[in-house]
């Protein structure tokens, strides 16, 4: 979990093929558990976001920050970190773009 | 299968705040006391109890609490007792446990209660032993915190349906307003929108008054059969809809995130069970954790069209007075949220405005409705309780 990758990866499901970022013990859809490891194509856009100002156990070295949930052009939805620069504005509907997994986290960048 | 009727013919609680030198222990204990006085039955007479509580083994170190409560409290030792966890729901749970124990007909006679004590602990403890609800698999490894799951919430409804920032903020002030009247309110002071709105931001667009306080506080109910409550009490509450679902345990997995799919499902069932519709309803006491989610609550359970309940708030409706009053407890947002102990206190709050006994009483309220959800929308249970 703790690796940085460079390429978005999903899971398969090798039943339906519906796709899960993270991955999933059970395909909550069928039960089946054969997956295969998928790479996506890393844009997407945000559907909400919010800046964190009092974070979490573990975060307050990184307030504040940005967290949004994305939609990527796949059609799964993401919770991801957001790496903008400081007070940079940005909106509902702006397309991000995939940096890196860090921590467990997916980083994005807004494209402008 | 043939279920009996189920009443509420006693309740307690202890007030909700910073309760300085009142422990875990004692205040379960004088919830449940006063419960079982007002309920007028001896103690030899409870069969069963159930104790909702959240976070004690993570920022208390105690566990196996409901023993430790029987104990204190004297009852038969040849009873069960059971601590039951879903997060901010937890005492629902405990109350729909006792509720199934008695409509199967095991027992005619159940305690129930919730506790938490957080104000002892610090901030850090308990910020991460309510974090515990979120998974930590997943979501939890952004950073992701409970406001910052309802600012999300918060941002696309104002996205979807133009609710603004002030809407969600006049949930506060009415809030606050409520409290003023209640005893066992935390904050009883009132406040403004201006107030409100030029509060410190928490995760935007929530600033504090957006976020309900913690606080030590217990409540108990005294449950029976409905057709042996009124040996006990001239004013007997009928639970007559009651369920509890599940919900996603992250945001990212719901497929619209303007909504909690688990109360949706949850309001659904009990009005199915108490075979009544949302205008039935005459009071209200919903889980306002964050204002954000007084506005979807309502509109989840079915009092307002998806996107309406900004406008809802701002008209004046869900005031005391007004067509469908919320949370005239003060909600979470005032009373406070010790979250094990929430959903028998809304409980308690209810069952005092059916029995016309409620400080800010809304006038001829003869059925009312709980909403307590749990995590990130991971558990909810619904209740409607009706006088007879």
């Amino acid at each position: 979990m703790g690796g940085t990758h460079n390429r978005l990866m999903a899971v398969e499901c090798g039943v339906c093929g519906k796709l899960y970022i993270p991955p999933k013990y059970l395909c909550p859809e069928d039960g089946a558990n054969q997956f295969t490891e998928v790479p996506l194509s890393g844009q997407g856009e945000i559907l909400t976001y919010t800046t964190i100002r009092v974070p979490s156990l573990g975060f307050e070295d990184q307030a504040p920050y940005d967290i949004a949930v994305i939609r990527l052009k796949e059609g799964i939805n993401l919770t991801a970190r957001i790496i903008s620069q400081e007070e940079e504005e940005f909106n509902i509907g702006d397309k991000v773009s995939f940096v890196k997994k860090e921590g467990g986290a997916h980083w994005f960048t807004i494209v402008s | 299968m043939g279920l009996r009727g189920v009443s509420i013919i006693g309740v307690g609680s202890t007030p909700f705040g910073v309760l300085e030198g009142r422990t875990l222990k004692e205040m379960a204990t004088a919830a449940c006391n006063e419960a079982i006085k007002d309920a007028g039955v001896d103690r030899g007479q409870i069969q069963a109890f159930y104790l909702g509580n959240y976070i004690a083994g993570m920022i208390l170190g105690q566990e196996t609490i409901a023993p430790l409560i029987v104990n204190s409290l004297g009852l038969n030792r040849e009873i069960p007792s059971t601590k039951v966890e879903g997060a901010c729901s937890s005492a629902s749970i405990a109350l729909r446990q006792g509720h199934l124990l008695v409509a199967s007909g095991v027992y005619d006679i159940v305690l129930v209660a919730g506790v938490e004590k957080m104000t002892s602990a610090s901030t850090e403890k308990v910020t991460q032993a309510l974090a515990s609800s979120i998974d930590m698999e997943t979501e939890g490894l952004t950073g992701l915190t409970f406001p910052g799951y309802w600012a999300l919430i918060a941002r696309r409804h104002m996205y979807e349906f133009g609710t603004t920032i002030e809407q969600i903020g006049m949930v506060s002030v009415k809030n606050h307003n409520n409290a003023v009247v209640n005893p066992r309110a935390r904050f009883r002071d009132p406040t403004t929108l201006d107030e409100v709105m030029s509060s410190r931001l928490i995760t935007d667009p929530l600033k504090l008054f957006d976020c309900c306080p913690i606080a030590d506080g217990a409540a108990a109910a005294v449950l029976c059969a409905a057709e042996m409550a009124e040996d006990f009490t001239k004013k007997p509450v009928d639970i007559i809809g009651i369920a509890q679902t599940t919900g996603y345990s992250s945001l990212y997995e719901q497929a619209q995130l303007v909504a909690l799919p688990a109360t949706v499902s949850a309001a659904k069932q009990a009005f199915e069970m108490a075979k009544l519709k949302p205008e039935d309803i005459d009071v209200v006491e919903l889980h306002d954790c964050f204002t954000p989610a007084e506005i979807v609550d309502a509109e989840d359970l079915g009092f307002f069209e998806k996107g309406k309940g900004g406008w809802a708030v701002e008209e004046g409706i869900t005031q005391v007075g007004g067509r469908l009053p919320v949370n005239p407890s003060g909600g979470l947002i005032s009373k406070g949220h010790p979250v094990g102990a929430t959903g028998l206190g809304q409980a308690y709050e209810v069952v005092k405005q059916l029995r016309e006994e409620h400080e800010n009483q809304v006038a001829g309220a003869e059925i009312g409705l709980t909403h307590n959800a749990g995590g990130t929308g991971g558990v909810c249970c619904v209740n409607i309780l009706k006088r007879r």
